[in-house]
């Protein structure tokens, strides 16, 4: 009896450091996968693991709405949070999968690109972790697969750059670049899916830390008034480091508006519209003593809301306009070794930031953000006057994430 | 085909239509061959800057050239939409289309059947001609809009019936034929800073403030208030068919001023007019910029912009946010107040208005482009083109 007693005893501990390993170890411990190792000694794909891949590529993505994750994650018992991290664990890896036949099937030889390279690895490991990670059955797995999760999300912190680079890489290459049609649009797809599976997988962490007011990354009581005016604060700081002067800001419309949203997003546009405005109306005014003021109106429709940001920074050049959505058109020129540098000046720091920049990925990635629960972002111009930008929000939260 | 009855045309399209693949009588296959063979030829465009070079210094060659270029130029045209009216499907044609095809048709046979153009008199009798032809299809739009409803409703059991391309084509081509024309036209007088109908230095705010003192009597004579408008901002002028202009401002200030008074009435609970100030609307503000090759005219209003459900539809021909038309009934309220007929159809009700701007504007290399905030109001972009070096027409 004692001995059986102390083997159970012994088996239970056992149980608990297994499940105390991280799951990457655990990975290397599963016996009777063979690790495949290629001619430069790095590990590769094993043919097995391309099936997998290709098997969970070949799902379908379910999509779903804020007001479901909203409703949902409202009240986060144990028992949800369980719930939530067992469709993640569903729904991740037919993403990442997806991400990775993406990756080794771009135009132009992009896809041998170094960089390129890089990522499409990350995403391989980041898809066999979350496979190899059995199914969390209890609250102990569970938060073991938050920290994979947690993991894989600042294993991919950097993609947006590398990409970039990837991109410069092939520029330097072949020549084509970002304003051919094939590579804009997979940067389109390939953009709006990571918006995607960061939101998912930020949103699951945080419904870990709970905060008042909040499910989850969403402000249940989002007040775009507020967010634009925590936007304006961080873009004029930057603009009185660079010029020393900065316009006003004024704020216009329906300020009282708030509805349930993603605060991150939403201060990731109007920090990139607003650091546009401003920008364009200092160097348009340079010569004179008063900067015209930014003005944002906020309207509350039946079903969106629109906020608009009006500046008097001259306008965009007609020819010009179509070029405003293409990644990384800026004027300045980064040599591919300088990319992983540049940062934005530090924006937007709460718990789901995402830590790009700097690349002229300003307006397309607002864009995606904004169509990513169906809303929508236009611009339009009036050379020698201004610009105006117009973001459309769906408020009911009934749309459905855009999945490519 | 002009010399025969209402009754014996209609007899001959009926025949066209049943009988498509073979001609039935002598008369028919002669006119089908001559509108295929003019169909073949592409139509010749113009810039503006090429129709004022032109036009510029006129002596008698030139004006028998100008006349010559029409006489062989509006059959073209004319044959390419004779075209596109017999290859709509059977049940589409009804009445008003039917009238269309009659009077192309006989457009097409009188211009081409004329003689020969070789001197003056020739030029001067074809140039009646072309007065007495512009007069004749000066309600093709209407024609055109009520025939779309007829069409519409017979086709709401068969099909899902998408008639916006056909319409675009008809309206683009009778913008330039309606242009060219009214060019030749107006060659014959002389008035300063116009060569025909093009101003040579058209003012974009003085046709704003036509437009806009049109707008208010209209707006005063329907619902008892004016709504203020603020015009910012200057520009040079350009070389354009004020004509054109016109109609597009006084299609949008019209749009403008109605969602800005509805919208005041719903909030007031609609209060007597005569209660409301003023001041007490919020004003359409009205921003004239330019930069160096485009003059762009913002019309902004706080009437509440469109609704996400109306929106996709507010570009698409025959919608119309006015009483909607009744086959029997003719307009809305504010279409007998207003009784004013243009040549582009009454003002409001068609929901011809938005869509057929946007054609003007694009006609020589501009645009029209609306965004609303649904809960404020709408913005309205006008671009036009000020080098004059862009060529006539719209691609569809």
């Amino acid at each position: 009896m004692q001995k059986y007693q102390s083997f159970q005893c012994f088996c239970s501990r056992f149980q608990c450091v297994w499940r105390n390993l991280t799951t990457v170890s655990k990975a290397s411990l599963i016996v009777g996968k063979p690790r495949y190792i290629d001619a430069q000694g790095n590990d590769a794909t094993q043919p097995s693991n391309l099936e997998h891949v290709k098997a969970f590529a070949s799902r379908k993505p379910s999509p779903v709405t804020l007001k479901r994750l909203f409703e949902f994650g409202s009240d986060p018992s144990p028992k949800k949070l369980l719930t939530a991290a067992q469709l993640l664990h569903r729904e991740l890896p037919c993403r990442l999968a997806r991400r990775v036949i993406q990756l080794a099937s771009l135009p132009y030889g992009l896809s041998d690109m170094p960089s390129v390279k890089t990522v499409k690895d990350m995403y391989e490991r980041s898809f066999l972790d979350m496979i190899q990670f059995p199914k969390p059955l209890d609250e102990e797995e569970e938060l073991i697969f938050t920290e994979l999760i947690r993991r894989i999300r600042q294993r991919h912190d950097n993609v947006v750059k590398l990409i970039a680079k990837g991109i410069l890489e092939l520029k330097r290459y072949c020549g084509k670049g970002t304003e051919d049609i094939s590579i804009h649009d997979f940067l389109d797809r390939f953009y709006m899916s990571r918006i995607g599976i960061r939101f998912l997988i930020s949103q699951h962490i945080a419904m870990h830390e709970p905060r008042e007011g909040y499910v989850g990354v969403i402000n249940a009581r989002c007040r775009p008034a507020d967010v634009a005016e925590d936007a304006a604060n961080v873009a004029k700081s930057i603009a009185y480091r660079h010029y020393g002067e900065a316009p006003d800001i004024q704020l216009l419309g329906n300020i009282s508006l708030s509805f349930p949203y993603i605060e991150g997003h939403l201060h990731h546009m109007f920090f990139e519209l607003l650091k546009n405005s401003l920008r364009a109306t200092i160097e348009y005014h340079r010569d004179s003593d008063i900067f015209p003021p930014v003005k944002i109106i906020i309207a509350d429709g039946q079903e969106d809301v629109t906020v608009k940001i009006s500046d008097e920074g001259g306008g965009i050049p007609r020819s010009a306009m179509n070029k405003i959505w293409t990644y990384m058109f800026t004027t300045v020129d980064i040599p591919p070794e300088r990319v992983l540098e540049a940062t934005d000046g530090g924006a937007y720091k709460g718990p789901d930031a995402d830590p790009i920049a700097g690349l002229g990925y300003g307006l397309p990635l607002s864009r995606l953000y904004a169509r990513y629960f169906g809303g929508e972002l236009s611009v339009m111009s009036m050379e020698g006057y201004g610009t105006d930008a117009y973001l459309h929000i769906c408020k009911l939260g009934d749309k459905e994430e855009s999945l490519v | 085909m002009w010399w025969l009855s209402v009754r014996n045309r209609c007899k001959y399209i009926q025949l066209f239509y049943r009988s498509f693949s073979y001609g039935t009588t002598d008369y028919l296959t002669v006119h089908d061959n001559a509108v295929a063979r003019y169909a073949k030829k592409e139509p010749r465009k113009h810039t503006i800057n090429q129709l004022i070079q032109f036009g510029k210094q006129l002596n008698e060659q030139k004006l028998i050239q100008s006349a010559r270029f029409v006489h062989q130029e509006l059959p073209v045209r004319l044959a390419h939409r004779i075209i596109d009216l017999r290859s709509l499907p059977y049940y589409v044609v009804c009445g008003p289309i039917k009238r269309i095809y009659d009077v192309y048709v006989e457009a097409f046979e009188s211009v081409r059947n004329f003689r020969k153009i070789q001197d003056l008199q020739d030029e001067k009798e074809f140039t009646v001609l072309l007065k007495h032809l512009v007069d004749e299809s000066a309600n093709v739009v209407e024609l055109l809009a009520h025939g779309l409803r007829l069409a519409l409703l017979r086709a709401s059991q068969r099909e899902h019936l998408d008639l916006d391309s056909f319409v675009d084509q008809m309206l683009i081509s009778r913008i330039g034929r309606r242009m060219i024309a009214e060019q030749h036209v107006m060659l014959h007088e002389s008035r300063p800073g116009f060569v025909g109908v093009i101003n040579t230095d058209c003012s974009p705010q003085q046709c704003l403030n036509i437009a806009y003192q049109e707008c208010s009597r209209i707006c005063f004579r329907q619902y008892g208030v004016e709504v203020p408008v603020q015009i910012r901002g200057s520009v040079s002028t350009i070389p354009y068919i004020p004509y054109h202009l016109h109609y597009i401002l006084l299609e949008l200030l019209k749009n403008a001023m109605r969602a800005v008074v509805e919208r005041h009435f719903t909030q007031n609970n609609h209060k007597n007019s005569l209660l409301l100030g003023k001041d007490s609307m919020p004003p359409i503000e009205v921003l004239l910029t330019e930069g160096p090759k485009q003059v762009t005219i913002r019309i902004s209003d706080q009437g509440g912009g469109i609704s996400l459900d109306i929106l996709p539809s507010i570009f698409r021909y025959g919608f119309s946010t006015m009483n909607r038309l009744r086959e029997e009934e003719q307009g809305g309220e504010w279409d007998r107040l207003v009784q004013r007929q243009s040549v582009d159809g009454p003002m409001a009700g068609l929901g011809f208005g938005l869509p057929l701007s946007k054609l003007y504007a694009q006609y020589f290399g501009g645009n029209l482009q609306l965004i609303s905030m649904d809960g404020y109001g709408t913005d309205v972009y006008v671009h036009l083109d000020r080098t004059g070096d862009v060529l006539e027409g719209v691609e569809i």
